[in-house]
């Protein structure tokens, strides 16, 4: 699979250190864009976890392959694509999960947004700034991964219906505004 | 771009039973066929997916870097308009009088909105800042009590502020200074109203009122007759049917008929030695001798005197118990042989390790509940008592007398661990009057009472109790030996303390907002039980280490 190529800055700027120092600050740069790709095709969070985790152990173990005149991301979000490939081959399907041919269109297509990563990651914290504290608490709630939306729902004393409802308009809801914010930007620049 | 996608959007239903996991196989198949006919579609798919992403890691971010900061339960965010901080410090003069007679809790005050107008109904907007005077309706302050039996609901004790109203007691004697700096005992049984920092009305009891020039012109008021001041002392007594006697001990009062307009016909005055005696019927006599003896101020602190030795004797009787309880952690009882000691001795005779002495930083020596106590005195940023508590703990008692002076910022440390790392506890108070246990399981919870101290337990000794019960899933709070909320716990893990300290919180590497949390008072009991203490024995404790009877 081939994602596409991005600007070299990175790569360059990290050349002169040492190879470990050099993995270390690339992946500490793009492991907010390497696990967010990771969570696009896994729905559900502690499995993209895992799947990430897993992801750095081998990307640390490949790096001497790494050629550093290809891009680390393209790189980092190929090799992840295997692993989930990998990861869902051994779990048991009492899950629902994509079928390869659903993975590779959905990694794709993401070839081309890659380098935004960081733009959507700002557009995203400002538009969570811009809800109301109870709905900013309800999210903390309930992506935070120690409570269960069921704990949660007891809790605020909802249904869980009425909760997914909720979060589902607040995504929608938070994906116009972060739309809005990265078109105008492209507007403004 | 995917705009105002609506959220009955078949492709975002689909997509949320599938992040719900309820999608059932055909619903799958459909988003399949969906994602891989259309690129718009996945498009929406991966731009929503991202959202779903971006929320997991701001929540586990935000939680991460925040909750070392307990976040009340109220979704409202501190603001000086809606917040009943009370940043009040108490003039020390006029606490030092201030002899802290403990009766039961008197929950009154907390159902008072009258209590807390909003700042920005009252002060210029150059004032409304966080730390504006706080806004109090108290005419008075209630500055000594003994063995006094109330007549109304509202328990009372020394150093509570008093607004207009009703004071009754079925005996004892009570000594209230009102703010025009006047100064009245009451002895019961008896009923008064206070009506504002002049002017006071009798239904029955004995008084003795100390008026200096400051206040003069202070009216004691009765159905009969109102005695008007001119300075400086006269006594005034009442029986229940209207009949009494009035008698200047030093000075000059006025006799004003309460129902006819002050003409110089009905006015009487009164000088040094000279009373009178009137009954309901109105008829009033010179009196030609003395009136009953009363009590006066240097024999009402002869019998506080008496009260604190006998109350004294009861804690040391207690505190040995407590030195030998095999289940106490840690027992300071600031009971140290030297003002320069700068070791606060951990008094459990099984005491784990040395390293569970406290090392005093900046704290001074003082007196505590009682002049023979002593206590250390928190005031700077910088004053602690740092230690170390080794170990695990399934169950946790936390227990203090402290007298806070001040809620200088919005938290105040009891006990906090160095940082936040798992099984921590902080103990803490907020300055709205809070006791917050927190405890460091994953992302930190904090379990807060309701508003329970209020500006009137400012300068007074409070007896405050949290108890972490790993047995019955529960944390409870307690003020002067009630138990005043219950918390279920959700996951009991195991406690662990390690470094810690008492009165102020070393954050490591959290910094910023919060950061600051030291203590503005006093300690001069502290006790750490590897226990849940049942409530009997919490009420037993405060029994015996109340400041009086």
């Amino acid at each position: 699979m081939e994602l596409s190529q991005e600007t070299q800055f990175d790569t360059d700027t990290t050349m002169n250190q040492p190879p470990h120092e050099q993995f270390v600050s690339l992946l500490a740069r793009h492991h907010s864009l390497i696990r967010g790709f990771i969570g696009t095709l896994l729905p559900h969070q502690t499995d993209a976890d895992d799947v990430f985790q897993q992801t750095c152990l081998v990307l640390w173990r490949k790096w001497d392959t790494f050629d550093d005149t290809q891009s680390f991301t393209s790189w980092a979000c190929g090799i992840a694509f295997y692993e989930v490939k990998n990861f869902q081959r051994v779990q048991s399907r009492d899950r629902h999960y994509f079928s390869d041919e659903i993975l590779s269109l959905i990694a794709a297509q993401q070839s081309t947004s890659l380098p935004e990563a960081e733009h959507r990651q700002r557009a995203l914290q400002n538009c969570i700034q811009k809800l109301d504290v109870e709905s900013r608490k309800l999210i903390q709630d309930c992506y935070q991964g120690s409570h269960s939306i069921k704990e949660v729902a007891e809790q605020t004393g909802r249904s869980c219906e009425a909760l997914y409802k909720k979060l589902s308009r607040l995504r929608l809801k938070l994906m116009d505004c972060m739309q809005q914010t990265l078109h105008s930007a492209e507007m403004g620049s | 771009m995917n705009q105002n996608t609506t959220p009955d959007n078949q492709t975002i239903r689909l997509i949320d039973a599938f992040l719900q996991g309820t999608i059932s196989d055909e619903q799958q198949q459909q988003l399949e066929q969906l994602l891989a006919a259309d690129p718009e579609q996945r498009q929406l798919y991966i731009d929503y997916m991202h959202v779903h992403n971006g929320l997991a890691s701001w929540a586990n971010e935000t939680t991460a870097s925040e909750d070392w900061i307990p976040q009340p339960p109220t979704d409202n965010p501190p603001s000086p308009l809606n917040t009943t901080r009370f940043l009040l410090i108490l003039g020390s003069s006029l606490i030092a009088a201030t002899l802290l007679l403990s009766l039961a809790y008197y929950a009154g005050w907390n159902t008072r909105p009258d209590n807390l107008p909003s700042i920005a109904d009252t002060a210029p907007e150059n004032q409304s800042n966080e730390i504006s005077t706080p806004q109090t309706d108290h005419i008075a302050l209630l500055t000594q009590a003994v063995g006094v039996e109330w007549d109304t609901s509202r328990n009372l004790q020394a150093g509570a502020g008093l607004s207009a109203g009703w004071l009754k007691l079925k005996q004892g004697t009570i000594q209230v200074e009102l703010i025009s700096g006047a100064s009245i005992l009451i002895e019961g049984p008896a009923a008064v109203k206070l009506i504002s920092p002049l002017k006071a009305f009798c239904q029955y009891g004995k008084v003795r009122a100390s008026v200096p020039e400051q206040a003069h012109g202070f009216t004691m008021e009765t159905s009969r007759l109102n005695v008007v001041d001119l300075g400086t002392e006269f006594t005034l007594s009442l029986d229940q049917s209207g009949s009494g006697q009035v008698q200047v001990i030093d000075g000059k009062v006025e006799l004003h008929s309460p129902d006819s307009q002050s003409t110089q016909a009905n006015i009487q005055s009164l000088t040094t030695g000279e009373g009178v005696q009137f009954n309901q019927r109105g008829t009033i006599d010179r009196l030609q001798k003395a009136m009953l003896p009363f009590i006066d101020s240097e024999e009402l602190s002869q019998l506080v005197e008496q009260q604190q030795a006998q109350q004294f004797k009861r804690w040391q009787e207690q505190n040995t118990m407590l030195k030998a309880d095999p289940s106490i952690i840690a027992y300071y009882d600031f009971e140290e042989s030297s003002n320069w000691l700068r070791t606060l001795n951990n008094k459990s005779q099984q005491k784990p390790s040395s390293s569970t002495n406290g090392a005093i930083v900046g704290c001074q020596w003082t007196s505590g509940r009682w002049p023979q106590k002593r206590s250390l005195e928190f005031k700077r940023t910088s004053d602690r008592v740092r230690t170390h508590i080794p170990g695990e703990y399934q169950s946790l008692t936390f227990m203090a007398w402290v007298r806070i002076e001040g809620f200088d910022r919005w938290l105040s440390s009891l006990m906090l661990t160095d940082g936040y790392n798992p099984g921590n506890p902080h103990w803490q108070l907020s300055d709205k009057g809070e006791m917050i246990l927190g405890v460091k399981t994953g992302p930190g919870k904090n379990y807060f009472s309701p508003v329970v101290l209020q500006p009137t337990d400012l300068g007074r000794w409070i007896f405050l109790v949290t108890v972490y019960d790993h047995q019955k899933r529960e944390v409870v709070h307690y003020l002067d030996g009630v138990a005043v909320s219950h918390h279920k716990i959700e996951n009991p893990v195991p406690l662990v303390i390690g470094p810690a300290e008492i009165g102020n919180w070393r954050p490591q590497e959290h910094t910023g907002a919060h950061s600051i949390r030291s203590l503005n008072g006093r300690l001069d009991e502290f006790a750490l039980f590897g226990r849940a203490l049942p409530a009997e024995e919490i009420l037993q404790l405060y029994q015996s280490g109340k400041p009086n009877s």
